[in-house]
């Protein structure tokens, strides 16, 4: 898999398969969401999560992994906030803190090990209920509103 | 050897450092980095006379992303890990408490154990699967001794690849049980139970069959999500009953064997 395929699946319209639960379910020290998609062409089977500390609001992690048929599945895109320290290379780190964005790279697949590596720190969101907006968009689902109520006074309420 | 240490320690220095998460939460800034590149979640908060370094649940809210703690063999390996390290677990919030004196120690150790918590996914198949067989394996050899299980039984002598994991046989009727921990070994059964039953329909075969090869056979999952859905839908088909989780097996798996062989006897 290239990184034109990669950006492909992340990319292609998908569809709400099986609808989230409406509240957010604690689970130790964080809420969670989760969620099944499919591709609206050719059945391809995703799934998304939400993650968020319960205290520290911007520890959050929203995720997207493809569920090839009869195969593990595979990590593609995770938005998370601005946690902590990231970087790029762990033998010659130079940290990042902010809110950024993991990925799949051909590298990784190549090493099989189903991994994210880091694409860079973002300005596109700086909160969840932003950052939930962003990922909707890039990865591209299509009947979000039937299942999401977007508004971010919703999310306050968390 | 001078000189590798005094770089050591000179790059050690450099490289720590606390960030005020929260009026006394200190986020410890520390080059140990999950494989994606996140730095591993660490914080210091004074209590009382002590230092407490935990990871106020971030540890096991990353874990999630990937891997969920529903099995009693996983909660096991994760209770495990921590207790091995003296890590103490509070509705997820990992921690230790520990004086001054040995913060720095103190600090390493829990950074390890997160990181192998952090790992558990990737032991999915070597230690968990294996765990499976010496938890059904144990469960048998006592709470199902008294039906006399014979292990590793090959109902066809001549081909040691049709293995069955254990066989009750002390009755007319055998009951074969089969131990699934994945895709792999649903096949297998599959195959195996696919060979015999095959055989039923060799007229070659059949006196054989008929004579040997007479059973009911049961397979035990270590848990539902291992296999696919394709491969739920083989091993159903071919196995007379299938328990989908080891829980269920132990609680009502003395019950249905003995069960079974009443109706077989």
């Amino acid at each position: 898999m290239d990184a034109t395929n990669i950006e492909k699946l992340i990319t292609m319209p998908k569809k709400v398969l099986k609808a989230p639960p409406k509240d957010f379910k604690q689970d130790n020290q964080h809420l969670r969401k989760d969620f099944t998609l499919q591709s609206t062409e050719g059945d391809l089977q995703f799934s998304a999560f939400i993650r968020r500390h319960i205290d520290f609001q911007e520890n959050f992690s929203i995720g997207l992994d493809f569920h090839p048929a009869g195969e593990k599945e595979i990590p593609l895109i995770r938005c998370n906030g601005n946690h902590g320290e990231v970087v790029e290379n762990l033998l010659k780190p130079n940290p990042h803190l902010d809110y950024h964005i993991h990925i799949l790279k051909t590298e990784d697949i190549e090493q099989e090990i189903r991994k994210l590596s880091l694409e860079g720190i973002t300005k596109e969101y700086d909160s969840l209920e932003k950052a939930l907006q962003y990922f909707i968009k890039r990865v591209n689902i299509q009947n979000i509103n039937d299942y999401f109520d977007l508004n971010p006074m919703l999310f306050n309420n968390l | 050897m001078k000189e590798i240490l005094a770089l050591l320690q000179q790059q050690s220095n450099q490289k720590i450092g606390l960030r005020e998460k929260r009026p006394n939460i200190w986020q410890v800034i520390i080059p140990f980095y999950h494989e994606d590149g996140d730095m591993v979640e660490v914080f210091i908060t004074p209590v009382g006379s002590l230092y407490r370094i935990c990871d106020y649940g971030l540890t096991l809210m990353r874990l999630s992303y990937s891997y969920e703690l529903d099995t009693p063999n996983k909660e096991r390996i994760f209770n495990t890990i921590i207790s091995s390290y003296n890590i103490q677990n509070e509705k997820g919030n990992l921690y230790i408490d520990i004086e001054t004196d040995h913060l720095y120690p103190a600090l390493m150790q829990f950074i390890g154990t997160v990181l192998k918590v952090s790992n558990m996914r990737l032991y999915k198949r070597e230690v968990i699967q294996s765990l499976f067989f010496e938890m059904l394996d144990e469960f048998i050899q006592t709470q199902l001794a008294k039906y006399q299980p014979q292990k590793d039984y090959y109902p066809l002598p001549n081909m040691p690849e049709y293995k069955v994991d254990y066989c009750f046989n002390h009755r007319k009727v055998p009951i074969y049980l089969f131990g699934v921990n994945g895709a792999a070994t649903a096949r297998l059964t599959v195959i195996s139970c696919q060979k015999a039953t095959a055989r039923l329909t060799v007229i070659s075969c059949q006196k054989f069959i008929i004579e040997k090869i007479k059973f009911r056979s049961m397979s035990v999952l270590e848990s539902l999500d291992c296999l696919g859905k394709k491969d739920q839908s083989r091993l159903m088909s071919v196995a007379d009953k299938v328990f989908p989780e080891f829980n269920e097996f132990e609680k009502t798996g003395d019950e249905y064997i003995a069960r079974e062989l009443d109706l077989l006897s």
